[in-house]
């Protein structure tokens, strides 16, 4: 693997040489700093542009373009890293070797024109595009309760971060004050306003010239401040609500005080690993194998976020036991026996090295690796084994169990 | 060893098959980190009525038993963690139940052969006791749960239950709460013995590994252990009549808004491998043409106010049916039923799209080929499917005929239906 990285303008790019994929993958990232409104507006401008464009003013015409140039595929994603807001667009395609010789040329300018020459005049998007784009997400907000795992940890994040970006998330009320001509100029501050990078991977990259594509877009710099350090509540915080569903849903969280950038980004992945990463964490193994109180439970840790989600999908009746042994498990997080560090370190730095497997990991990745200021994947495999298990043990004094949201569902199954 | 030349891409598959029967297919991947193995048997939730090895009479068996023996199979006499085993050699291990197989697998980039020695034990050493048996209806309760408190699945599994008569198609693979409570030890082992013999399980390994070195892993491992003698596994002949059980049914669930689903079911005669590998390709494309991406269809009915929205179809082929779903935020019923009936029936228009989506068949075959996971799912869908794996389905693709295509098209028959309505309860 060879990386390149240059500046085009003001654009950072990387190009990433990677021999064994056939496709070639990349990606524009937009970052700026988030507010509590771009969960709702930046969903809607991704929904808009990846439906039509200028060039091709129908979501037909598009997929047309799509399958002409041998399954083109373009995607866009948002993610919120701490205090900071990212809207990153993708494309992928065959490399030349299977494809005629202009077909990423054609790919490149379908990318460009997808993003930066939208399905709009007179400054704001089409109007179809824009109700139909409204109206799916206003369902998705509305049918959010049906996915009850969703919901609840949307109920918990609001809980531990309220006020700070740990809880925002689309809203309804947000959604119905957007006009087409609003959503326009967002969109608008997003292209003209934003920390914009380029990440391409794949055979022969470095070989390729994408200036055209890149020359005419304008970046400027943010700080990097992206840590959000949630408030610690003395007493644990327990909410409950009710719903008509079948299963119950208990999300507890966990917040993170004083990481060093050792601990946050080597020492946390171990922490959580052990506590509730897979089929070995200590949550596995009490919770579903000991107590047999569900089939899922895992935690999740957000370092940007100095918090970490526990999740559990219960019966009614247990809703006490699992968040006592929850607590219990939690609780004895200071204590590491030898093995299951071990196996940990193992199981972290194989799934990194396994990573590499996939073409699209050559792309968020490396745009993260620039965001977070971290190290490559062969160097942070050497800083994980650095990490000791009293590292960790010490690390437990720092993480507080402070919330809990249990989604209680009242209908029995068969 | 049988090489297997897979043409148009530069790759082989190695296949051999073991004097108990065991069928072993390698594909090596030198470029990737990754290493898979797969451990599979031809049964699923379909098999749920058979003759038990060794006895006379048919049995029947509680619903969503093979996949409660798959949770079963993680389960060891000295009761190690077998994750924390894996975990240990670098690999993540899981498995799974569809309605015609379960597998075993488990990736990883370091300790590829002692990973595969114990899944490959782990699989061929049962250990079920009563106790272990009751702890699992409470693992897989709520695994039933999680996926019934979907109302989309709901409307899923409404329409296969209500499409089919007596094929057990019908029912959850996972089976209900109810079903699995009386699961017993005894049951899982006249599974086990009838349906987990090597002559009908298959390995699949993909990645960085030589392929005279497994086999010899393998062939080594499975001389220490004894096998009976195969037997012919009889399934209990279902005759599935060509109409649905039920033709409507409306249910009420806390949904944000009506959902409706509408099932079509339509009889598939048996095909050879190769013609019945054309068939799915003319199937999806065909409903990709008259509802996908290169449509408006969906947009259509959003902007008319005839869905919500959101508007799904999906083809669910299996061996002898196939059942085509339409599912959504539904607001009006009549009308949105006779469009869909009107883009079945016409039959215009078709070549445009048909060679378009020929063309991304070709670039997603190819695409298959830079994944070690894809890969490995094609080898195990083929052969777990036509018993061989097709070596030219870039030629076949290339080759596929619109006429061909048309005639096939000509003969579905769209008129068995079902309908799911899920209302919203009331004060919701």
């Amino acid at each position: 693997m060879k990386i390149v990285k240059k500046k085009v303008g003001n654009v950072l790019v990387n190009l990433v040489d990677v021999d064994k994929f056939k496709s070639i993958c990349g990606a524009i990232f937009f970052k700026m700093p988030v507010t509590k409104e771009m969960m709702t507006t930046r969903s809607l401008i991704r929904s808009i542009l990846l439906h039509s464009c200028k060039k091709y003013p129908s979501n037909r015409l598009l997929n047309i373009n799509c399958l002409e140039n041998y399954d083109a595929y373009y995607s866009s994603n948002f993610r919120r890293d701490g205090n900071y807001a990212t809207n990153y667009f993708l494309f992928r395609t065959l490399d030349d070797r299977y494809t005629d010789k202009q077909n990423l040329n054609r790919v490149m300018d379908t990318f460009y024109e997808i993003i930066f020459n939208p399905n709009a005049s007179c400054e704001k998007f089409d109007e179809d595009e824009f109700n139909l784009a409204k109206q799916k997400l206003r369902s998705s907000i509305e049918s959010k309760k049906e996915r009850a795992q969703s919901y609840a940890m949307d109920m918990l994040y609001k809980q531990i971060g309220d006020n700070t970006p740990i809880s925002y998330v689309s809203q309804l009320d947000i959604l119905d004050k957007i006009t087409n001509e609003s959503l326009y100029k967002e969109y608008l501050n997003m292209i003209n306003n934003s920390e914009v990078s380029f990440v391409v991977a794949g055979k022969n990259v470095t070989k390729l010239n994408f200036d055209k594509f890149l020359e005419k877009i304008k970046s400027r710099t943010y700080d990097n401040n992206l840590l959000v350090k949630p408030l610690i509540n003395e007493n644990f915080n327990e909410k409950t609500e009710e719903y008509n569903g079948l299963q119950s849903v208990l999300a507890v969280g966990l917040k993170l005080k004083d990481l060093t950038e050792f601990e946050s980004t080597y020492v946390l992945p171990v922490y959580n690993n052990i506590l509730g990463a897979g089929a070995s964490s200590r949550l596995f193994n009490i919770i579903r194998e000991k107590h047999s109180l569900c089939y899922s439970c895992f935690s999740r840790a957000e370092k940007d976020d100095n918090i970490i989600e526990i999740y559990a999908g219960i019966e009614n009746e247990n809703y006490k036991k699992t968040l006592r042994l929850i607590k219990e498990v939690v609780g004895s997080m200071n204590k590491i026996e030898t093995d299951e560090f071990k196996r940990s370190i193992i199981d972290i730095t194989s799934s990194l090295k396994e990573s590499l497997d996939e073409l699209s990991n050559y792309v968020v990745p490396i745009y993260l690796n620039n965001l977070y200021n971290e190290k490559d994947i062969s160097e942070k495999i050497e800083d994980i084994k650095k990490v000791t298990k009293q590292d960790v043990e010490n690390l437990s004094k720092k993480i507080f169990i402070t919330d809990s949201f249990f989604f209680k569902g009242g209908k029995t199954s068969a | 060893m049988r090489s297997i030349k897979i043409k148009k891409i530069n790759k082989t598959i190695y296949e051999h098959t073991l004097d108990n029967g065991l069928t072993i297919f390698i594909c090596k991947m030198p470029e990737f980190e990754k290493k898979l193995a797969f451990f599979q048997t031809k049964y699923g939730s379909l098999n749920n009525e058979f003759i038990p090895i060794n006895k006379k009479d048919f049995k029947k068996f509680p619903l969503g038993i093979a996949h409660f023996l798959e949770h079963k199979l993680f389960e060891s006499k000295d009761k190690n963690n077998i994750f924390e085993d894996f975990q240990k050699d670098t690999a993540y291990v899981n498995a799974a139940t569809s309605y015609d197989a379960t597998y075993y697998f488990f990736d990883c980039n370091e300790n590829f052969n002692s990973n595969l020695k114990r899944l490959i034990d782990m699989v061929q050493s049962p250990y079920f006791t009563d106790e272990n048996v009751e702890k699992e209806k409470g693992i897989i309760g709520q695994e039933i749960d999680m996926y019934q408190n979907d109302p989309d699945q709901t409307i899923y599994d409404k329409l296969y239950y209500n499409a089919f008569v007596n094929d057990p198609i019908k029912y959850d693979i996972a089976g209900t709460k109810k079903d699995i409570k009386c699961i017993t030890k005894e049951d899982l082992y006249e599974c086990y013995n009838t349906f987990y013999h090597p002559c009908n399980m298959f390995l699949t390994i993909v990645g960085n590994v030589d392929e005279k070195e497994v086999l010899k892993i393998i062939e080594e491992n499975q001389k220490k252990k004894k096998f009976p003698k195969p037997l012919k596994i009889v399934n209990k002949e279902i005759i599935e009549p060509e109409e649905v059980a039920k033709t409507k049914e409306i249910i009420k669930r806390n949904v944000s808004a009506r959902k409706i689903g509408y099932g079509y079911k339509i009889k598939l005669d048996k095909l050879s491998p190769v013609e019945d590998f054309k068939r799915e390709f003319y199937i999806y494309t065909f409903l990709r043409t008259k509802f996908g991406p290169l449509t408006s269809f969906t947009e259509d009915l959003i902007k008319n106010k005839l869905v919500k929205s959101y508007f799904n179809y999906h083809p669910n082929i299996s061996k002898k049916y196939l059942l085509i779903t339409f599912s959504g935020d539904i607001l009006d019923d009549k009308r949105v039923k006779k469009l869909i009936d009107d883009k079945l029936s016409d039959l215009n228009d078709l070549k445009e799209s048909f060679e378009l989506y020929k063309k991304e068949s070709l670039a997603n075959y190819v695409k298959m080929f830079e994944n070690p996971a894809t890969i490995a799912s094609h080898i195990r869908y083929m052969y777990n499917k036509y018993e061989k794996l097709i070596d030219n389905c870039y030629e076949i693709y290339e080759n596929i005929s619109f006429n061909e295509y048309l005639e096939y098209i000509k003969t579905l028959n769209f008129s068995n239906q079902t309908k799911i309505i899920i209302n919203e309860n009331e004060g919701n």
